[in-house]
Parts: structure tokens; sequence; C-alpha cells
């Protein structure tokens, strides 16, 4: 069932990545749809679902948009992880506990986005300060209002166990 | 006020280090696979076949957003579509007979070229193709369009608009194909000044850092006969891109830190945000790079 239901919204959120957000985004800037699929299932599956599905959807993206193959693949099973170990940690019937929790990490990534870039020796399009103010914040902002809308009904689905069994969520 | 965070035992805390563990072990895998393939052109076939199913849905969704896009925009601004399209319409009756003109000047054109002998060099065959998906972060500017090998697209093709030249053709599926935009860090075109059309004025046009949206041509020689205002176009030098295709206007002219070389800032004739329809450019005969690691004079800046 989670396979089904995360194969749908990867496609979905990689059609609507390239189409409606692209067009929402202001200045260049769009939210990232997978990054809200991958934190909120990170945080209803634990850790290790959390991972998993973030490395799959980072790899749909480096095939689908020709980055290095396993370059967003890391940046996002880390996100799905880190969702997932914090999971434990906070109430996820708040809505606002997954809203806050995908701020830091949209933050995060973003910032790890930048250091795998310089890295890689990538040329970097973004000046840092114009980064963290043009590109970082305003990520923040849409991942924030965006999870509201995406964490509730994957969490009443959840609640019903019909996306990752109880135990596995426990593992 | 409820907490937000529930507090954890020592057991909880080692198994969360373990997991880490395992995770990090998978990342620093990923990442030596990225490194690897940092600088890969084309798609292999798992790729290939995974762009063609996704294709048609990205194609639906794109085509949806467009609907809903000219819906908004029509309701918005009823009245200034009125008045346009009569515009339009009288614009549209002055092209008619401006093509039949063009027609006529363009037969009269390839008939006297036929008698100097002179060979046609300056037309291309265009496909033209609908972006069907963006690329959404803003690392690696692509877009995928919806034409490819099937229709005679082939890797390393120039990519147009109406306004001028895109970017280039990064990989082929048999009915999508992947194109990589000037504004995507990776590339670049090698480019002269239309007006002086100077040996020593062809500079490397690539985005600009410190602009995103606009296009940077660098490498000039400090005395070159550039000014702000002049047209930049394609060199055809490298074999990638023909030559005579425009990129867009000087908005700048500066030296460089150290003062040998300067550049100019460009604003691009295409708009990178507004990609619909585009064309690729089919030449008389396409020639890749000779090598990765070194390209003619563009190509890829990584």
């Amino acid at each position: 069932m989670v396979v089904l239901i995360t194969a749908l919204l990867f496609v979905l959120g990689i059609a609507l990545q390239g189409s409606v957000l692209a067009l929402a985004g202001t200045a260049g800037v769009h939210p990232d749809f997978l990054l809200i699929v991958t934190v909120s299932l990170g945080i209803l599956g634990g850790p290790k679902n959390g991972a998993i599905i973030g490395a799959c959807a980072g790899l749909l993206q480096d095939i689908l948009f020709g980055s290095p193959l396993g370059f967003f693949a890391a940046v996002k099973m880390l996100a799905g992880a880190l969702a997932g170990m914090f999971a434990d940690d906070i109430y996820k019937d708040m809505t606002a506990a997954p809203m806050t929790l995908i701020a830091f990490i949209s933050a995060f990534t973003d910032l790890f986005t930048y250091l795998l870039i310089k890295l890689f020796a990538l040329p970097l399009p973004y000046a840092f300060s114009a980064y963290l103010q043009e590109y970082v914040a305003v990520r923040i902002a849409y991942h924030f209002f965006l999870t509201g809308v995406i964490y509730p009904p994957l969490f009443r689905v959840q609640r019903r166990h019909a996306l990752f069994p109880e135990k596995s969520v426990e593992e | 006020m409820k907490p937000v965070l529930i507090p954890k035992n020592k057991n909880q805390r080692k198994k969360i280090l373990k997991k880490t563990l395992a995770i990090l072990s998978a990342m620093v895998l990923l990442l030596l696979l990225a490194a690897y393939t940092v600088n890969r052109q084309g798609a292999t076939w798992p790729e290939i076949i995974l762009q063609e199913v996704v294709a048609p849905v990205q194609g639906a969704f794109q085509r949806l957003t467009y609907a809903v896009e000219e819906m908004l925009a029509a309701i918005k601004h009823y009245q200034e579509l009125l008045a346009e399209n009569a515009e339009l319409r009288s614009r549209l009756s002055r092209a008619v007979a401006l093509e039949a003109r063009l027609t006529e000047l363009r037969k009269e054109n390839e008939r006297l070229r036929r008698m100097l002998g002179l060979r046609e060099t300056s037309e291309y065959e265009l496909i033209a193709a609908e972006v069907i998906a963006r690329d959404p972060n803003n690392w690696f500017s692509t877009v995928t369009i919806n034409k490819g090998s099937r229709h005679g697209v082939k890797q390393w093709m120039a990519v147009i608009t109406t306004d001028g030249l895109i970017g280039s053709v990064l990989s082929v599926s048999p009915s999508t194909a992947q194109v990589q935009l000037l504004t995507d860090t990776r590339r670049s075109v090698s480019a002269v000044v239309q007006r002086s059309r100077e040996t020593g004025a062809v500079g490397t046009v690539e985005s600009d850092p410190q602009s995103p949206g606009y296009l940077r041509m660098m490498k000039l020689p400090r005395d070159a006969n550039i000014l702000p205002g002049d047209t930049v176009v394609s060199s055809g030098l490298g074999g990638v891109f023909p030559k005579g295709l425009l990129i867009g206007s000087v908005l700048a002219v500066e030296e460089d830190e150290q003062g040998l070389t300067s550049y100019a800032t460009l604003q691009p004739a295409a708009n990178f945000n507004r990609l619909e329809e585009v064309f690729v450019v089919v030449p008389g005969a396409v020639t890749e790079p000779e090598s990765k690691e070194e390209p003619p004079q563009e190509g890829d800046v990584s």
C-alpha cells in the first residue's frame, strides 16, 4: 500500500513540481513537493522508511532532471531520515509540529546542497548571502505552509495504519 | 499548552545512533555515485525508460497548468485582450502581406545565390517542441521537451525560441529530450558581438552567478569593441551551437577583478522563466565535442 501511495505521490510531485509549482514560485524559487512528501512520510514511517523514500524521491529527481546521479538522492535521504529520527520527539497529531520540523529540515537540506555543490566544485549560481535571503528563506516559508496542507491527509491515512504497519514504524 | 518534544530513554537513543550510522554509510555511497556521474552527458537505458513513463503525466500537468494560467489571465485582462486581439488581427493582415513579399524575396535570393554559386549556410531545419517539464531545483537548469530521437532530435542540438538561443539537448529518449539551458551553470556557449564581429571579441557566455536569470560574456579582451546595447550571437566555434543564433544584448561591460580581461552582463533574448514552445535546430552536421575534458569553445563549464 505504502509503495503504491508513495509512487503516486512521487509521480504527482514530479509533475506538479515541473508545472504548477514552477509557475507558483517567485523569482525562480520553487517549493520542493518531493521534500515535503519525504519529510511527511519520514515522520509517519520512521527513519528507515524516511531514508528509503527520500533516496527514491531524490534518485527520481536526479534521473528526470539531469543532476548527478545520487546527488539529490543523498540530500533527500538525509531529509527523510532526519524527519524519521525526530518523529518520536514530536506530537504527530499536531500539524504545527511537522510544519516546524520541515522548516528546519528545509534550511538544513538547502545548506547541505550548497555544501555539496562546493564539494563537487560545481559553479555556484548564487552568492552565499543571496542564497540565504533569496532561496533558503523563501523555501522555508513555502515548505512550512505547504506541509500544513499535505501532512494532515497523510496523517489521517496513517492513523488507520494504511501507509506503514505499526511494527514497521516502531522499527 | 501541550509540549512539542517527547523525552526519550537511553535504549531509544542507541537505536537512533545505529540507524544514523547506517544512513550515513548509504549517503556516502550515493555521494560517491554523484561524484562519479557529476559530468555525465546523456542518459542510460533505465533512465530513458523512466523518462518515457513519466513524460505523459508531466505533459498532462503542464497542459493543465497552461490552461489554468491562460484562463486566469483571460479573466484578469479581458478588456486588454479585446484591444490586443484587434491589434493582432491588424498585424496579422500586415504579416500575411509581408510573408508573401518575403517568399518572393527568398525565392529571388535563392536564385541569386545559385547564380553566384554560394553555399547556403545560414538556414537550419527546425523541430517544433513543447516544454512538458522544468527542473524544479535552482542548481541545474534543464527542461524536458516532448520531442525525442523518434522525431529526429539528437544530443548536442541547439534549442531556440522565437526570441533566441536557450540551450542544447542534454539527453534524448525516443519521445522526449532534456534541454540544458544557458542559465545552467554547467553550460556555456562561444559568442561574438554581432555589430563588430571582431575575432578578438569572441567570448564565452555562461550563467551569471551574481544575477540569476542573466548571462555573462566572459574572457573578453580589455580593449574589445563591445558596448551596452550590442547584440550577442553564437559564434559557431566549437561545433555545438550553429553560428548566428541570437543570445542576448549587452547591459554593462566591466573589467574582471585582476583587470586582465573584461566581461559583459547580458540580458538574455529568451525569457527562461516562460518557456512553452521551443525549436530544436537541426544543423547540416552536428559534431560532438571532441572530449569532455577539453570542450572546444563551449560546452561544460565544470
